[in-house]
């Protein structure tokens, strides 16, 4: 190499050296190429792996501070409630249906919602793009993603309105400009994807798939959407075929408080649809957390207390019949510390905390195990009552089914009548739907209805001033929240 | 003069001149002796048959032998035509600096150091003319010894700390592209080349360095007392209409001032002890370092052990090797920073604590256990007792630390020289955190417990021939070269709560009732590069230089993963034209242009592939949890992104140099931006990196230096620098703006400015009126505008240094105008909320502070972040020692640092950008720690 060098004493050659060793260092290409070795780089279409998405496409739901229902949506959206006491600073706020001021509050949760949208999205195209699996195979899969998908649409409209409804995932960064559909659309929307869901879900999932979408649970939906749009009809229909299908589907009233608001079974026969919750860090929920005061942890009831919300007593809870065994599970004014009974620390105007969900054995505040059900067997009851009583007034058939769910409420015999817990008889049709409309608010109360009961039947403003509420304005003027500064900003499409 | 160096030309032997500039060596008539000393001009003088010899060495105009260290090869100041700042030594060590980047504050015109915060060890970022990129990172290449680094900002501890300051010979900065562009897809934000220490033939030095360095903080935030919160309370309710609670009325105040608890004065300690010399063969240089810095909050810390082991040996007439090993290890306690997520956000870092925590509540109960911070019902959940915080928490990040390598050159014919280097960085990091069950408010009373831990191995091999001749006037020098680069980092996070006791913190996992699933991750990143440069020399007056690299760089998509990046560069050396040589008052006057261009590589890895990330969720009955896979979104377009700079500039030097003047202007073209693009949410995406855009920097840098009077005894010199550079967005994507972090990309508008509403005073009702910009009648994210911008306009710096006989008293300010913080702590602070503690200002923001009041990210809470600061003022003394042969010399010295600051900023410092160099948001002052002032008391002996 030496000799080599020392005979070149022509300029000319170093460029072509130079050229030559450039040339060789710089093509190579499998160097370059990036295989990452702790994550999944996605080619074809498997039957693993569009479980995992599926299950992926759901994750947003349940995610830890993702501020749906283990946090601040549970807690905004019952603090809608007229019974809901909210601390002073932004619960003044939406204690005064002021929504404006909170506008922000909204930014999270709307991004969760449309990262659930999106991945399903993702997921029906791939589905619709792929040649290779049999459509038998797909055909689930592709109703869950219309499932969670349907489900983000119908609160982000009842939240919000008019919002951008995105049926399809993007590409790049370019066309992220969408406007807003009116909710009508929206809505008509997703029941016509949830008739696909219906037509394709399973009967039952098993059990290491509990929390996934089933026929039962794309019924009940669509069962609470026709409720909304007063098309008791449909409505109607829907609850009868989950009421008549509950032995396919495995559907029951589960006879124990406790064990149907425990944080630690894994299910019950009473879930239609609920969110997971697991006693395991960021894999749990706030709720109970928000519910209680500061010495929760040594009174057993949770990891932590921070008095997020509590319960006034409004009418509703002031009313409520000391033997229903739900009064006495639902409101707490007392807790034990050290075997000794005493006063609970309540917020200013708060006479009771909400006693619903409770995990002292909940590792820390972000891991109460307690699943927040969306649809359980009990609101079939009551839809079907409800409805029948629209329609055909207050017959049997209508008392029949609320009864199911008062005799459970009150621990006695679900088959034999009670004069304790059954309906009076012989009430008129409005007498009857008002106590349906008080029915619901026991069994639901802290599960985030109350508020949609309140605007769907027109109730809102009279329940909230009997209450003692002060509505900005002197009425509530609007009933759905703003939409976020991170969506307007950078949405264009949007005026 | 102490310190000279004689040595017997040819041979190994020689000696130093002694405290009083006497010295002794064995000679025979005809052996030529050398003497040197840096900054004169050397002598040599042959011997004839004197038994005493007095030499009185001449001055050596600074500029004329000083070196630049470009990339692959240094060249002489003089023949250099790009544009560079350098700092030595004897600079590096005027101020008792804990990370090497402080050294550099002020000194060089056109690179902004800035600390994120005054934490000890705190991450430091450097700005080079400029900022240029939002997702790309804007900090420079570090190049160590030839070797290029990743500045690994972890958690903004800062990874440049590791190394001791006292190890370095020099440190220059190239700014512009014919200098960087050999560094190619990295040297966009400019490089920073260091060289650590070598030993000198025949020079055997050993010297020890001490400092002692007091530290209080520099101004405490204006915050309400005790008396002051319940009265703001009851304003609130009544303001609202509401019942004032009985909690308030009855409540006790226990008037604790929790800046005072929390704080302290801290005694920082740094010594080094460095062993130095060798004969003609072989050099070395040896040094050790230990420092200790507690931090101005009780409970924080930084301390560091280091060692250098650097030997240069020649092998033979044609063969020389330099190898280079640094060993340390870093321990820094920290105060729970935070990184604005809701795990970590204001309430749960330890600033936060100290600045929201209720002043009525008592340090202590009197049983002994600690306060308890939530006096009322409704107050805030977030914020812990402070003292206790500082007390039972552990943050702690421990680094290990190896750094090293060889370089091997090859004399292969006469002028032809290889060059083979192979370098290695590899460091362990453990990241501990414990949040005690006695913390109610950060554990939930339970105990949390968290270890990540990352290990990072980058290795880089180089090749490279050069190739010198004179051809007659003209001289050539050429390069051709490869490098290869390839590093992994490995992951792994463990989280866990609910522990039995404290006693354990988190050293035990199996110890908590709760482990969440372990994360694990590896990242790998690999370059492949291919170089070439050419300088020509006509005449010594007419300068060119020509260089291109080829990069390819793994981050980017399949199919463009190459860049190239060529420079071309001229001068002329106007003082050596002949009809110059007459013109005596102008020593130096060079004229050099340059263009060329760099890339940004410093992305994430793997953002152009498909990649389904693994998450859990609770589903299923058995463990309750499912494993799933979420989708990215790819950008299979994702490439360099190229800056193009054009620089012109003057060297003057008039008097033999006496005064010199170096004029710069450049104009920065960086197209193919990176940015991490905010999304709108209903596209199902928050966020996607993507090259975006086009950003302008141009500026002009001008620095002046005197050697005012320099005679035997009295020597005054002035330096100053001044920077100006202004920044726009020229183009974006179809020329709509976008955000991205905190910040709005505009055209038109500043890189990374702030977007808000404007307050435009006070509606009748006593509320904050904003402009309505859409005149829709509602104040929302549509009504934004330009607020300000974190990038300073104008940085200057003035030096100045004045020696008489044994003292030397030097000073040196800096000023950075222009520039605006995101004073997120004062935004907290000042919301009319009564949950937490608030700023005893908070009545000029709302006079009448209640419920109802909407409290608006406004241009109120963008501050003007400038300040002028002595940031550094030393007096200095030579010990007189006698005859001494033991010691050699040694001075003591009294420095203060940041003694004095001017400005309008409302928070600590408005030295702060607390989430470091590269995050998306920046210039934001969110819980930063605290800055401190100092008076230092140090020690150097050469033995």
């Amino acid at each position: 190499m030496i000799q080599v060098m020392k005979k070149i004493k022509n300029i000319q050659l170093i460029p072509i050296l130079m050229i030559l060793m450039m040339g060789s260092l710089t093509s190579c290409e499998k160097f370059l190429e990036e295989i990452p070795p702790a994550r999944y780089q996605i080619s074809t279409l498997s039957k693993p792996l569009l479980d995992a998405f599926v299950i992926g496409a759901y994750e947003p739901l349940s995610r830890s501070r993702g501020r749906l229902w283990e946090s601040t949506l549970t807690r905004d959206i019952e603090g809608l409630a007229e019974y809901c006491q909210l601390p002073a600073g932004g619960g003044t706020n939406y204690m005064n249906y002021n929504f404006e001021p909170q506008r922000n509050d909204n930014a999270a949760r709307w991004t969760t919602f449309y990262e659930a949208i999106g991945k399903s999205n993702l997921i029906i195209k791939a589905i619709d793009d792929d040649k290779s699996l049999a459509e038998n195979i797909k055909a689930p899969y592709k109703a869950e993603a219309y499932f969670v998908r349907a489900l983000c649409y119908w609160w982000l409209t009842r939240m919000h309105g008019d919002v951008p409804l995105r049926l399809s995932p993007i590409e790049n960064s370019d066309g992220t400009a969408l406007p807003l559909t009116s909710s009508k659309t929206v809505i008509d929307q997703i029941t016509k994807d949830l008739a696909f869901c219906e037509a394709n879900l399973p009967n039952k999932v098993p059990e290491a798939n509990t929390g996934r979408a089933t026929k039962g649970s794309a019924k009940m939906m669509l069962a609470d959407i026709y409720l909304w749009n007063k098309d008791y009809t449909n409505a109607r229909l829907k609850a009868k075929e989950v009421i008549d299908n509950k032995a396919t589907y495995g559907y029951d009233l589960v006879k124990s408080l406790e064990t149907l608001y425990s944080p630690s079974t894994p299910t019950n026969s009473e879930e239609i649809f609920a969110i997971k919750f697991s006693q395991q860090k960021a894999l749990g929920s706030f709720l109970p957390t928000y519910a209680f005061e500061g010495r929760a942890l040594d009174a057993g009831l949770a990891a932590r207390g921070i008095s997020a919300l509590m319960c006034r007593n409004a009418p509703l809870i002031k009313d409520w019949d000391r033997k229903d065994l739900r009064r006495n599970w639902n409101l707490i004014d007392t807790i034990t510390l050290k075997g000794v009974k005493v006063r609970a620390n309540l917020i200013p105007q708060a006479s009771f905390m909400f006693g619903k969900f409770r995990d002292g054995a909940a590792p820390e505040e972000t891991a109460a195990g307690n699943d927040y059900y969306l649809y359980r067997f009990a609101e079939a009851y009551l839809i079907l009552a409800e409805c029948e009583n629209q329609l055909n007034g207050p017959t049997q058939a209508a008392y029949d089914a609320v009864n199911q769910v008062r005799r459970r409420g009150y621990g006695v015999d679900l088959a034999k009548s009670s004069t304790l817990a059954d309906f009076p008889a012989g009430l008129s049709k409005t007498a009857f739907d008002d106590l349906i409309f008080q029915e619901r608010g026991y069994e639901f109360i802290y599960e985030c209805k109350r508020w949609w009961d309140m605007v769907r039947t027109g109730r809102a403003d009279a329940v909230a001033k009997a209450a003692g509420k002060t509505p900005t304005g002197g009425s509530i003027a609007r009933f759905t929240l703003y939409l976020p500064d991170v969506e307007l900003v950078n949405n264009p499409s949007i005026k | 003069m102490p310190g000279v160096t004689i040595a017997k030309k040819g041979t190994s032997s020689g000696a130093n001149s002694d405290v009083n500039g006497k010295y002794s060596i064995d000679v025979n008539p005809g052996d030529v002796l050398v003497f040197s000393f840096v900054g004169y001009k050397y002598q040599e003088v042959k011997i004839a048959n004197q038994s005493v010899l007095n030499i009185q060495l001449a001055v050596d105009a600074k500029s004329l032998e000083e070196i630049v260290v470009t990339g692959y090869g240094n060249q002489k100041k003089k023949d250099f035509l790009g544009s560079s700042s350098s700092i030595k030594s004897a600079t590096i060590q005027e101020m008792p600096v804990v990370s090497v980047e402080s050294a550099m504050q002020g000194r060089m015109t056109g690179v902004q150091v800035q600390q994120s915060s005054g934490q000890p060890g705190a991450g430091i970022s450097i700005r080079v003319r400029g900022v240029t990129s939002i997702a790309g990172g804007n900090e420079p290449l570090f190049v160590i010894d030839g070797v290029p680094q990743y500045n690994n900002d972890n958690r903004a501890m800062n990874g440049m700390s590791s190394f001791n300051a006292s190890d370095i010979e020099s440190i220059e900065v190239l700014k512009d592209a014919s200098a960087t562009a050999i560094y190619g897809s990295r040297g966009a934000n400019g490089v920073v080349q260091i060289t650590t220490k070598s030993g000198k033939a025949g020079v055997s030095r050993v010297t020890y360095e001490s400092t002692y360095t007091n530290q209080i903080i520099q101004r405490k935030l204006n915050l309400m007392n005790g008396v002051q919160m319940l009265d703001f309370i009851k304003q609130y309710y009544s303001n609202s209409n509401l019942v004032l609670p009985a909690e308030v009325t009855n409540a006790k105040n226990s008037e604790t001032d929790w800046q005072d608890q929390v704080l302290r004065a801290a005694l920082q300690q740094n010594h080094t002890l460095s062993f130095s010399g060798g004969n003609d063969k072989t050099q070395y240089y040896v040094s050790g370092n230990y420092l200790d810095q507690p931090g101005i909050i009780k409970g924080s810390d930084f301390n560091r052990g280091s060692m250098r082991f650097n030997l240069t040996s020649q092998l033979n007439s044609r063969i020389s090797l330099r190898t280079y090993m640094t060993v340390s290890r870093t321990v820094a306690n920290g105060f729970s920073a935070t990184d604005n997520s809701p795990t970590r956000h204001q309430g749960k870092n330890g600033v936060g604590a100290m600045v929201l925590a209720s002043p009525t509540v008592p340090v202590y109960n009197p049983d002994g256990t600690y306060g308890n911070p939530r006096p009322f019902s409704f107050s805030g959940i977030d914020v812990e007792n402070p003292l206790a915080f500082t007390k039972e928490s552990l943050d702690r990040n421990t680094v290990v630390r190896f750094q090293g390598g060889m370089d091997f050159n090859i004399k292969l014919a006469e002028g032809l020289v290889n060059t083979t280097r192979l370098g290695g960085d590899y460091f362990s990091a453990r990241a501990d955190l414990y949040w005690p069950i006695v913390l109610a408010q950060l554990s939930s009373g339970v105990g949390i417990g968290q270890l990540t831990t990352t290990s990072s191995l980058n290795v880089v091999a180089e090749d490279y021939l050069e190739y010198k001749k004179k051809f007659g006037d003209l001289e050539f020098e050429g390069i051709v070269g490869g490098s290869i680069q390839s590093a992994q980092q490995d992951i792994i996070n463990l989280l866990g709560s609910k522990y039995i006791s404290d006693d354990l913190r988190n050293y035990s996992f199996a110890a908590a009732g709760s482990v969440s699933k372990p994360v694990t991750d590896i990242i790998t990143n690999r370059l492949v590069s291919g170089f070439s440069r050419v300088r020509l020399n006509f005449k010594d007056r007419y300068l060119f230089t020509a260089s291109i690299r080829r990069d390819g760089a793994s981050v980017f998509s399949k199919n463009k993963k190459y860049g190239i990046f060529p420079s071309l560069g001229l001068a002329w050396k106007a003082s050596e034209e002949p009809f110059m040589k007459n013109v005596t008052a102008i020593s130096n006057l060079k004229v050099r242009a340059t263009w060329g261009q760099s890339g940004n590589p410093a992305i994430q890895p793997y953002q152009s592939l498909l990649i389904g990330n693994v998450i859990n969720t609770a589903q299923g009955a058995g463990s309750g949890l499912a494993v799933g896979l979420s989708p990215t979104l790819p950008n299979d377009n994702l490439t360099w992104e190229t800056t193009t700079q054009t620089n012109a500039g003057l060297d003057f030097g008039f008097l033999n140099d006496k005064y010199r003047v170096t004029l710069d202007y450049y104009v920065k073209n960086t197209t193919s931006l990176l940015a991490t693009v905010q999304l709108p949410p209903s596209s199902g995406y928050n966020t996607i990196i993507d090259n975006v855009g086009e950003v302008e920097n141009k500026g002009f840098e001008l620095e002046i230096g005197t050697d005012l009077i320099a005679t035997k005894d009295l020597r005054w010199s002035i330096d100053a620098n001044l920077s100006i550079n202004k920044n726009k967005v020229v183009a974006t994507k179809n020329n709509l703006p976008f955000s991205s972090g905190n910040s709005r990309i505009t055209p038109g508008d500043p890189l990374s400015s702030f977007y808000g509403p404007k307050f435009n005073g006070y509606a009748a009702d006593g509320e904050m009126a904003f402009m309505d910009v859409n005149a829709d009648g509602i104040i929302d994210g549509r009504d934004n505008q330009y607020i300000g911008n974190p990038y300073p306009s104008t940085i200057i710096g003035l030096n100045t240094s004045l020696k008489y006989k044994r003292f030397n008293f030097m000073m040196t300010w800096s000023s950075v105008q222009g520039n605006s913080i995101d004073n997120q702590m004062l935004f907290t602070a000042a919301a009319p909320s009564p949950i937490y503690n608030r700023s005893a200002e908070i009545y000029t923001y709302y006079p009448k502070p209640k419920a109802s009041s909407i409290h608006r990210r406004s241009d109120l809470f963008i501050e003007d972040g400038s300040y002028i600061r002595l940031r550094n003022i030393r007096i200095d003394y030579s010990l007189p020692l006698g005859d001494t042969k033991f010691i050699k010399s040694a001075n003591i010295y009294l420095s203060g640092n940041n003694i004095i600051t001017i400005t309008n900023y409302k928070g600590y410092d408005p030295e702060v950008n607390v989430f470091s160099g590269n995050s998306l948001q920046q210039g934001v002052d969110s819980g930063a720690y605290p800055g401190s002032k100092t008076v230092t008391l140090g020690l150097t002996v050469n033995f």
